[in-house]
């Protein structure tokens, strides 16, 4: 199929709006990320965060990339502060490619997907990638002589020198974090979107529906060919890789999406060319590639969960063909309606806070105000290190400075448990998610019955995102789904994609879609009353 | 929906004066392959998607008559034992999707998984242990078969 240039521009605008849109909530935590870095852990309080040039640098880095919520656009600026500490070239690597694969969120709904072995395999797959490249990366930058000791020796000298404290370290938390917003970080982020619209001119809607096959010989290949210029959110990639599973598709494209298309962008092989040179970077970027092929096909085995029939078919690689169709109008409110339908309530409120951070960022930016100044500006009692020389009075019990490095260390503690605690309100109680899904089904059926398509399409992804969650919600809480429930959630998700099929048929046919819509009734009974049945919340 | 054409001067977004996205376009559209041109014109976007089997047993007491008679047969070819494992596989799935009681869909949940992990084992190969196993789930979806109410029993919270 062939796509005219109009369609390709236009369809390649849209995706890139929706990757922002995507991007927002992560970008802003790794912002965030790097302020406290910067300002709280400092240099040697990162290098330890890391591992330090110890053994257990890499897995350390790849475990504290697990914890942490951003994804591969939000982990650059982490990357900018961890090079300014001076961070091993092989922790960094470990950690930019770590980071993005998972978080708390997005791993307990993985775990859900298929088999739990699956994820935790997948998982235990990107460790070793992330050791493999992170030894590389190490044996490049010593034969290359980084500077690292002459650093260290700065470093240890910027650790003597003063440093704010108190609320002046707060304002410079919050300015810096601002004005990377409205720096070189939207550059980057542009780039690493880039990818996003090159797929889009590339590949004409719906044309990976049926590239990764599990009989598929080259689908892997394919998937790597495909997954280096996307940019995927862990939760968005989690949501692919469920909708591979229950299509049967290649495990080891799966394995190249998660690793690739989550781990980096089009920014990320950019980035270290920048800042460790052209050459070492394309030879990372080589082994990256050889590596994941070479597992990739390692794990090429059929995954088929029992009871189920593939389709021969995946819609989860829509999302990187273009958005267009022929049977779509080109103009702007076609661009709106499909940027707008990924809009929930926490894109929304990140956007939000994003635009509010970028407006102080700019207003800092034009009042020139940044670290510089706000260190020139400092009277001696804002620096930590002046208390020892002032002849204030002597501090006595509670009364003391907290270094810096626990205020750090309990500030990212805290946001790893803020996405802990996250998790159980993204995925309520089963009684919540019912209510959800009761209000989903109400609307997209009756719709479907007469035919109001458009409404039932958008409600269908509602309800069949609020199907994932309930398993998710009732597993943290009863600590398991039952291979029942499993099934019956399995059957749901079937039917509605046929429905959802009925509905892009054209012409509609209404005698067709109301007996799919009959058979989605009979299932949901079954499947509502099975989690009612679980005593979650009864 | 009626296709529209639509010429690259009629689009109403930021293309006429930002002439490096028509070179961006254009590199595209090299690097791809890909050239403008009509669409086919097509009545679905899915036409040939889920299309069953034709092993695909029609209800559950189907599952074990498709099976029996496989099992049956004078040679067992390598296209029959596929469609024996596919049967044994398809069983839980085919189970649930009846009115039959979760107490009674796990029996035949548990014996299909097993026996699609013998079969696998067996690498295609019909053992006689695999061939009682069969014979035991034939009965076992026979008997769960007679137990499938017309409708579901009464439950009263929360369904809608």
């Amino acid at each position: 199929m062939s796509q005219s240039v109009s369609m390709m521009l236009v369809g390649g605008l849209v995706r890139m709006l929706q990757g922002f849109v995507q991007a927002a909530p992560t970008l802003l935590v790794g912002l965030m990320i790097a302020s406290i870095l910067r300002y709280y852990l400092g240099h040697q309080g990162t290098r330890r965060l890391f591992g330090g040039d110890s053994v257990r640098s890499l897995p350390q880095s790849w475990l504290v990339g697990m914890l942490l919520p951003v994804c591969s656009i939000g982990v650059l600026p982490i990357l900018f502060e961890m090079r300014r500490a001076k961070v091993k070239p092989g922790a960094m690597s470990a950690f930019a490619l770590s980071a993005p694969l998972f978080n708390p969120l997005s791993l307990l709904y993985g775990l859900t997907l298929s088999r739990p072995f699956v994820i935790i395999l997948f998982a235990v797959g990107s460790l070793f990638v992330v050791t493999v490249l992170g030894f590389f990366w190490d044996a490049i930058a010593k034969r290359r002589t980084l500077s690292v000791t002459g650093d260290v020796d700065d470093l240890e000298d910027a650790c003597e020198q003063d440093h704010l404290i108190g609320l002046r370290r707060v304002f410079a938390t919050v300015v810096h974090f601002s004005r990377e917003a409205t720096g070189s970080m939207l550059g980057v982020t542009l780039i690493a979107l880039s990818g996003l619209a090159l797929l889009a001119a590339v590949l004409p809607f719906g044309a990976m529906q049926h590239s990764v096959e599990r009989d598929d010989w080259w689908a892997p290949l394919r998937m790597l060919v495909v997954a280096i210029p996307v940019y995927a959110t862990p939760m968005m990639a989690m949501g692919q890789m469920g909708m591979m599973f229950q299509h049967a598709n290649s495990p080891g494209a799966s394995f190249a999406l998660l690793i690739l298309g989550t781990g980096l962008n089009f920014a990320t092989p950019l980035w270290f060319g920048r800042y460790f040179g052209w050459k070492a970077a394309s030879l990372w970027m080589a082994s990256l590639l050889l590596v994941v092929l070479t597992l990739a096909y390692a794990i090429n085995k059929p995954l088929v969960p029992p009871g189920v029939e593939p389709a021969g078919h995946t819609h989860a690689f829509d999302i990187y063909a273009n958005p267009l169709s022929a049977y779509h109008t080109i103009n702007t409110e076609t661009v709106r309606q499909t940027v707008s339908k990924d809009l929930d309530v926490s894109v929304v409120a990140s956007l939000g806070i994003l635009a509010i951070v970028v407006a102080f960022g700019l207003l800092m930016r034009m009042l020139q105000i940044d670290e510089t100044w706000l260190v020139k500006n400092a009277k001696a009692g804002s620096f930590a290190s002046s208390l020892k020389t002032e002849t204030l009075a002597t501090r006595r019990g509670l009364d003391i400075v907290v270094p810096r490095g626990v205020i750090g260390a309990t500030m990212l503690a805290g946001l790893v448990a803020l996405s802990v605690v996250a998790c159980f309100a993204y995925y309520p109680s089963p009684d919540e998610c019912l209510d959800e899904i009761s209000l989903a089904r109400a609307e997209c059926l009756s719709a479907a019955n007469s035919g109001q398509l458009d409404h039932a399409l958008f409600w269908l992804p509602v309800w069949e995102d609020w199907s994932r969650r309930l398993e998710v919600g009732a597993f943290i809480r009863a600590g398991e789904v039952r291979p029942y429930q499993r099934m019956q959630g399995y059957l749901i998700r079937k039917k509605l994609e046929l429905l959802e099929h009925e509905l892009e048929h054209d012409p509609f046919e209404p005698e067709e879609t109301k007996q799919v819509v009959r058979e989605i009734l009979a299932t949901n009974s079954r499947w509502v009353r099975s989690f009612h049945s679980l005593g979650c919340g009864d | 929906m009626p296709k529209v054409r639509i010429r690259p001067d009629q689009l109403p977004i930021g293309e006429t004066t930002n002439r490096w996205l028509w070179f961006l376009a254009v590199g595209s559209l090299v690097l791809a392959g890909c050239a403008s041109g009509e669409a086919q014109p097509k009545t679905s976007l899915f036409e040939d998607d889920h299309e069953l089997p034709l092993h695909w047993p029609t209800d559950v007491a189907d599952i074990s008559v498709k099976l029996r008679a496989r099992l049956s047969a004078p040679d067992a070819s390598t296209e029959l034992l596929a469609e024996i494992e596919d049967l044994v596989s398809w069983t839980a799935e085919v189970a649930a999707d009846t009115n039959l009681t979760e107490t009674d869909w796990l029996p035949l949940y548990q014996a299909s998984e097993s026996m699609t992990a013998n079969l696998r084992n067996a690498k295609g190969a019909l053992t006689p242990e695999n061939k009682s196993q069969l014979e035991s789930l034939c009965n076992l979806i026979d008997e769960a078969a007679a137990k499938i109410p017309e409708q579901l029993p009464q439950f009263s919270k929360g369904e809608s």
